[in-house]
């Protein structure tokens, strides 16, 4: 259907915000290592996927403009940090290490990939449409996450040794990314989105198996507990909302 | 302030920590634009192998031109006069300071021999400053129908002149008069505005 | 982004050459031929067309990082995307110029360890602080104005790795300017606290802007090597010229105002009057200006600048915690030639 019913507009905003916002972090932590990543060109190839995160997520919020008439930089800059609802792994401090670097970007990659497919079986086409074409450069990301866990993961002992450290220290935040926002069930029930099973189990088999053949393990439980996708942020995604909204606070109505 | 990360980076002096690691080898890229265009010779870089030089080609020499078709070689292989009998792409530097263009296929021993099959085929009386030969076997080659190569979806006016021309020139207008902003804009590098 | 043409040749650089084909090469070059890397040259040009490349290739990388700082306090979607987009430019046209310069015989890794470890240099303009979003958005104007008024004239230069770099560099080049003009022309159109935050940037970026082109015109300036290799197709004072003759009234018209400052050891504007020589000049059909201030900028040289220490230092920081990376990645390469 293309036209969306009021009673479904709350928990649809709330959704896409979790789409959205994941994006626009993931994409604003990541832009952050331009011109200090370990090696030329992979600096380049990093800075793009950065890039396309928040041009992603500018089109989510552009979806969201639709519904509610929110000027997209308003939604990504002006709200309280209780109104954003990506999970914290995406502002994750990852103090410059290219390990943590990847082992985010596995978790995070795979899982908006899945989640991206799923949406893209969305009853309601506007979504299904902007699902589809985001997902397939989605796949760009897969390829590029998997190309470097293979050959860190395969690489020295050492690198092995430091993906694992990574790998376990964003295993409890990679675990929120699971966690279930308010009105989904709605969405489900109303047949706007089709349930297709346990996201994290299939995302567990998908990351699993990218890391088969490395010796690497993946130690991510599933969600426990409140945490951002219901509002309540940690420190690191408080500091980061600061750095964004920094300039853009100092007159929120200007023109930049 | 600056980024946490930005924030705590530690100020080492004295002599460098590390030790070196040898360089990577140099991959030559080839990208070709469009349906029935042929690959133009794009740059090069350095990878550790195929799936790394593959990936750096793709984000750094197929994103900003519009390409469909992305070949990448280690360098040695262009220049080999080496080489078994098999198909090889040619290549043809018609004129100092210009590209590598892809001329065709020619089966061949060696390096050597594809080179001066290119000659034969393709150059014959042409004047011609250097000539490339890559055996098909040691070239990657990626495809736009079965690789993603370019966004196809996210508008990239975002990272170039022509996403700015206008609305730069409507704000000029509005401060000054024509044709002191047709003469500021005469420095503009025509080909890229 | 930038101009390294004042690097000068090494006396030890001038060997005894064939002097037949010495001839014939700057008969080659002065009558505007190319020189490809396979071809004949001397060991004073080869010297000096890599550290050309060397220097215009660290120049973009560290230049790479004070834009980089704002990246993430970018005022919305679209700055976002479009200064991470110029400051990757940036590492790219790193990257394609040090492959000129290895392929000249310096490997990148001596050129990174040579550069993190103060041995070779950047262009000066990048040892001033960035302190607001208004010097971002002046630095893309005017820095990046200057250097396409220099690369302009370099892509005509005689070596042909380099002529073909800078055509794709100049490509960019020409984004981060409009951008550049956007952004200011955007503030200059925007809030008072916007006009003063934009004024006070211009403050600071003037003089470096006219710096950018490098130090007036020695007297002998054409028949020095740079020239007369045609690695650089204009002189310092020309170019100097030319940009003021651009960017003066073009600055004026958007309400700036163009003063002489003195800056303290920090890169801090401490005085700012208005230029009092700033004027057309209906006889030259030029405009005439105060030069920069040469002291500070010798100065700045001479003592590093003031944020010399710590963009090095991110650069090391970079170069030592990346070793690991290039290590596994190397030892983990698959030897298949290809992917087919």
């Amino acid at each position: 259907m293309s036209e969306l019913d009021q009673q479904f507009y709350e928990p649809i905003v709330n959704m896409l915000l979790c789409v959205a916002d994941d994006k626009l972090f993931l994409g604003h932590r990541n832009s952050d290592w331009t011109g200090i990543a370990p090696i030329l060109e992979a600096d380049i190839a990093f800075s793009s996927l950065a890039q396309d995160d928040i041009a992603h997520a500018n089109a989510f919020y552009e979806l969201i403009h639709s519904i509610n008439g929110q000027n997209p930089d308003q939604i990504a800059f002006s709200r309280t940090a209780e109104a954003y609802r990506c999970a914290d792994i995406v502002t994750m401090d990852d103090e410059f290490n290219w390990a943590n670097a990847i082992a985010r970007q596995f978790y995070c990659n795979v899982y908006e990939y899945l989640q991206l497919q799923r949406l893209s079986n969305a009853t309601w086409i506007p979504l299904a449409n902007l699902a589809t074409r985001i997902c397939a450069e989605q796949a760009i990301h897969i390829d590029h996450v998997t190309t470097w866990m293979d050959h860190l993961g395969n690489g020295t002992e050492d690198s092995k040794a430091r993906l694992q450290r990574a790998l376990n220290l964003y295993a409890p935040s990679a675990s929120m990314m699971f966690e279930t926002p308010e009105g989904i069930d709605l969405l489900f029930t109303g047949g706007i989105l089709i349930n297709d099973g346990c996201l994290f189990t299939a995302w567990k088999e998908y990351v699993d198996n990218i890391v088969e053949g490395t010796g690497l393990i993946i130690l991510v439980e599933p969600c426990e507990g409140v945490g951002g996708r219901n509002g309540k942020h940690d420190a690191d995604f408080v500091h980061a909302l600061s750095e964004l909204q920094e300039v853009f606070a100092t007159d929120p109505l200007a023109a930049w | 302030m600056l980024s946490r990360a930005r924030s705590n980076v530690p100020k080492s002096t004295g002599d460098l920590a590390t030790t070196e690691v040898d360089g990577f080898p140099v991959w030559e890229v080839f990208a070709q634009k469009k349906q029935g265009a042929i690959h133009v010779h794009a740059g090069s870089l350095s990878a550790p192998d195929a799936s790394m030089a593959q990936l750096f080609a793709r984000e750094h020499y197929g994103q900003d031109q519009q390409c469909i078709s992305i070949w990448v070689g280690p360098r040695d292989i262009f220049t080999a006069d080496g080489g078994e009998h098999e198909s090889y792409e040619v290549f043809v530097q018609w004129v100092a300071g210009y590209r590598h263009e892809h001329m065709g296929e020619v089966s061949a021993n060696n390096g050597a021999e594809a080179k001066t099959k290119c000659i034969e085929q393709f150059t014959g009386d042409k004047d011609y400053f250097t000539i490339w030969s890559a055996p098909v076997s040691k070239l990657t080659k990626i495809d736009g129908c079965t690789d993603m190569i370019w966004r196809e979806t996210t508008d990239q006016s975002y990272r170039l002149a022509k996403g700015y021309s206008r609305v730069v020139r409507k704000k000029w207008d509005a401060i000054r008069a024509k044709d002191a902003v047709d003469a500021y804009q005469e420095e503009d590098l025509e080909d890229t505005f | 982004m930038s101009a390294s043409a004042n690097v000068e040749v090494n006396a030890k650089d001038f060997i005894e050459e064939d002097p037949i084909k010495l001839a014939a090469f700057e008969k080659h070059v002065a009558e505007g031929g190319l020189i490809e890397p396979n071809d004949w040259m001397p060991q004073a040009y080869k010297s000096l067309m890599l550290r050309m490349a060397e220097h215009h290739a660290n120049s973009e990388i560290v230049g790479a990082l004070p834009e980089g700082e704002w990246i993430t306090r970018a005022p919305s979607l679209l700055r976002k995307l479009a200064l991470t987009a110029k400051v990757q430019d940036e590492v790219g046209h790193g990257q394609m110029l040090y492959e000129v310069a290895q392929d000249l015989g310096k490997s990148r890794n001596a050129m990174l360890r040579d550069l993190v470890t103060g041995v070779t240099k950047y262009h000066n303009c990048f040892n001033y602080p960035c302190p607001t979003w208004a010097d971002i958005c002046m630095i893309a104007w005017l820095i990046d104005g200057a250097a396409i008024l220099n690369q302009g004239t370099l892509a005509h230069g005689s070596f042909g790795p380099y002529i073909r770099t800078m055509r794709r560099i100049n490509m960019e080049e020409a984004f981060h300017f409009k951008h550049g003009e956007d952004m200011v022309l955007t503030l200059m159109s925007g809030t008072d606290k916007q006009k003063k935050m934009a004024q006070e940037a211009f403050d600071r970026w003037w003089d470096p802007s006219l710096a950018f082109f490098g130090p007036n015109d020695r007297t002998d300036e054409r028949e020095r090597p740079a020239m007369k290799w045609r690695m650089k197709t204009a002189t310092n004072d020309e170019l100097r010229q030319k940009f003021v003759n651009r960017f003066a009234p073009a600055a004026m018209a958007t309400g700036l105002v163009i003063n002489v400052c003195k800056k303290d050891a920090e890169g801090n504007v401490i005085s700012a009057i208005p230029d009092p020589l700033l004027k057309h000049n209906e006889e030259t059909d030029s405009w005439d200006f105060t030069q920069p201030d040469w002291d500070e900028f010798f100065r700045v040289i001479r003592g590093n600048g003031p944020c010399n220490k710590d963009r090095l230092a991110l650069r090391r920081f970079s170069y030592e915690q990346g070793e690991w990376v290039r290590r596994a990645i190397l030892h983990g390469a698959t030897n298949a030639p290809c992917n087919n």
